[in-house]
């Protein structure tokens, strides 16, 4: 038996324990708000980021930011799965001040929803250019600007150069050259693509590209009026699209992910790879010797009609509940400067939203005359908002089956209309 | 009967849990209910009632109904391996072999680590030593990474899972092959009982209080799989291993399904409770009657 001196100090420490441990809880949250409204006290602003690739160029700006501005600290957030945590943050009603995506789904849910605050008479938007304002305005169906986009990607097909040049290529402009790159890339015993389908969003970047280039012009407009279906208007394409898929590495191509792609590619497993520009700097990352170039898909003989899909990669918004929208706006301003937007550009190989700030990296050279002309086009998977997509195309990779994909994907329209 | 000038000590020591307990569990369950009748997407600022919608359609939708028979598929199965398991590895702990702590040890290993570490550790070796192995091996068809594959990867989910939870549960049997008097086998023995006879005759009714809450402990666990979902496929490839609890944070989130799945939810929490129930009532007349 214990004596009862003994077991009520022990109680006692339990209780004091977890008591201790709220408190410190409760300490951590409660400062924010506190360090917000005093005056002379550091503010506490979270920014809250998608991209993984970005952190270390966010910190080194972060830090220079927080060096001209002592009475603001920055807390950069980023983490895997951002778009499902973020959601279940501001479920519970704890919101970052300062939230940067994509111009995707995830940012139309995010302001169709008052997460965001308007930033439409934000003075900085002057300056972005106005293609991307349209944008963020297609994909909100709103006139307001619930963000200022910073940065764009550009979603082309990534090839080593070196490899190019021993297998004598040069880069292809029609699908016929296309084709007589894939012929020879075989030919040579080469493979042409390094497919990852174990993540199902990986072989949505070239999907964006057929529907971008080969669909009925008014395609999405008819589809919401009822006037057709993916199953009409999306065959041929979807066909073709599967075809194009199968220049991949012999073997299981549902065995690695876009991380181990990113690597595998870096140490030459293939000659191209179909990804978007963001994978270029995790390539370098593995392989910092490697020449890459990205080149818009040839995917018609009519050159006009091969456009580089490019979308919103980086916007900034502001939460409707920020405790401190001023400091919050002030580091957006800061992040806006041509200096600093040049950094992040610069460092993260993806092109800048805003005028006069010019992503010159010869990695790029062979997109300049599509941006110089022109055929440029938007995602069109950011329109269809909520469709479980990867899900549908990563099974189309597997079975092949065409019809049955595009059935699917009219159900999930269908679905997603009638809620 | 607890003396009345310990009550004191006693409220002391249970109060804060109960409290704890009541504003961590117990009101964000009944949020969740309340939210189940609601139409509310888990972003707008603003909902309405709309009674039991949301669980009409929880079971006309086809992802739920996919959820169900995989979960169903995998914790069964799961449970009758790692009982298996882990009561053959307990039997061989409590024989008499050399270096018995140190085993002991070892064959808690995979428990002390966390199911998110040792999912990423099986997510590299099915990409990359798996495949090599079946090339070595000759086995051309297993030459996949089976986390990618429709047919394998709920078998590597299952794989992972036994190795790591068996630990847990051969700890349990331990403990129960430890409450068995030496007397019971030395008169076996001196009526000529084999081991086989031995383990059905003795090990197991004497242990059978603690195949029961194995039982029920690891089929409730397995029935709420997450972890390892989440870190080894995400339920992929196209959503053939996606489990129940997997579905609701997935699709609740962001899917803005947050009131239908929270109807979901609901009712995957009945059911849980009726099927531990059940398993209990059912075990615990089954030891009455060894």
């Amino acid at each position: 038996m214990m004596k009862k001196p003994l077991s009520l100090a022990i109680a006692l420490v339990l209780i004091l324990s977890t008591l201790s441990a709220c408190g410190g809880n409760k300490d951590a949250s409660g400062s924010k708000k506190e360090e917000a409204s005093g005056g002379d006290k550091k503010v506490k602003i979270e920014f809250f980021q998608y991209k993984s690739e970005a952190v270390a160029t966010y910190d080194a700006l972060i830090k220079k930011f927080e060096a001209a501005n002592p009475g603001i600290d920055i807390v950069q957030t980023n983490v895997p799965e951002a778009a499902t945590v973020l959601k279940t943050r501001i479920a519970k009603g704890d919101v970052p001040d300062i939230i940067s995506v994509g111009g995707d789904a995830q940012f139309e849910d995010l302001s169709r929803n008052g997460v965001l605050a308007d930033l439409t008479n934000y003075p900085g938007q002057a300056n972005v250019i106005e293609n991307y304002k349209k944008t963020l305005q297609l994909i909100t169906g709103s006139e307001k600007l619930y963000g200022v986009p910073f940065a764009a990607n550009a979603n082309g097909i990534i090839y080593n150069k070196d490899e190019f040049k021993a297998l004598g290529l040069s880069v292809p402009t029609t699908k016929d050259e296309m084709d007589k790159v894939l012929a020879t890339i075989k030919a040579a015993g080469k493979v042409p693509f390094h497919l990852a389908f174990k993540d199902a969003w990986t072989a949505l970047p070239a999907w964006n590209v057929f529907v971008a280039d080969l669909q009925p012009a008014t395609f999405y407009a008819d589809r919401k009026a009822g006037k057709t279906t993916f199953a009409a208007g999306h065959k041929e394409l979807m066909a073709q699209y599967v075809e194009f898929m199968q220049n991949g590495q012999e073997g299981d191509r549902f065995a690695d992910g876009y991380n181990d792609a990113n690597a595998k590619f870096a140490k030459g497993s293939s000659v191209m790879y179909l990804q978007g520009v963001w994978a270029i700097p995790e390539i370098l990352k593995a392989n910092p010797d490697i020449k890459l170039g990205v080149f818009p898909y040839p995917l018609t003989n009519d050159k006009s009609k091969n456009f580089l899909v490019s979308g919103v990669d980086v916007l900034f918004a502001l939460s409707a509940s920020s405790k401190a929208p001023e400091e919050a706006t002030k580091f957006i301003d800061f992040m806006m400067q041509t200096d600093n937007a040049q950094q992040y550009i610069n460092e993260q190989k993806s092109f800048s939203a805003i005028k006069d700030v010019f992503q010159n990296d010869e990695v790029y050279a062979d997109l300049k005359p599509a941006f110089e002309e022109g055929r440029v086009a938007d995602f069109p998977d950011h329109y269809i908002n909520g469709m479980a997509l990867d899900v549908i195309i990563q099974e189309l990779m597997q079975k092949k089956n065409v019809d049955d994909a595009l059935k699917k994907m009219d159900e999930e329209y269908d679905k997603l209309a009638n809620r | 009967m607890v003396k009345r000038k310990n009550m004191g000590t006693y409220l002391l020591l249970v109060l804060p849990a109960s409290i704890l307990f009541f504003i961590f569990h117990t009101i964000p369950a009944l949020m969740g209910i309340f939210y189940s009748f609601t139409d509310w997407n888990g972003l707008r600022p603003t909902y309405k009632i709309v009674g039991f919608v949301n669980y009409l359609n929880v079971f006309k939708d086809k992802d739920v109904l996919g959820a169900y028979l995989f979960t169903f598929k995998f914790a069964i199965v799961t449970t009758i391996l790692v009982n298996i398991l882990s009561l053959a590895i307990a039997l061989a702990l409590n024989s008499n072999i050399k270096f018995k702590n140190f085993f002991k040890g070892l064959y808690f290993m995979p428990y002390i680590l966390s199911m998110l570490i040792v999912a990423y550790i099986f997510n590299y070796f099915f990409a990359n030593f798996w495949i090599d192995m079946m090339g070595y091996l000759g086995i051309e068809k297993w030459m996949v990474n089976p986390l990618g594959n429709e047919k394998g990867s709920w078998l590597a989910i299952v794989f992972v899972t036994v190795w790591q939870s068996a630990a847990f549960n051969t700890v349990l049997y331990l403990a129960g092959l430890q409450t068995i008097s030496e007397d019971l086998y030395e008169a076996s023995a001196l009526d000529g009982a084999n081991k086989w006879k031995e383990f059905w005759g003795i090990t197991f009714p004497m242990i059978a209080p603690f195949f029961t809450i194995n039982m029920v402990l690891s089929l409730k666990g397995f029935l709420q799989v997450f972890d390892q979902i989440l870190a080894l496929t995400g339920g992929g490839p196209f959503g053939v291993t996606r489990s129940i609890a997997f579905l609701i944070y997935k699709n609740g989130f962001s899917g803005n399904e947050f009131a239908f799945q929270s109807a979901n939810a609901v009712i995957y929490f009945v059911v849980i409770v009726a099927i531990s129930f059940i398993q209990l009532r059912y075990l615990q007349k089954r030891e009455l009657n060894l």
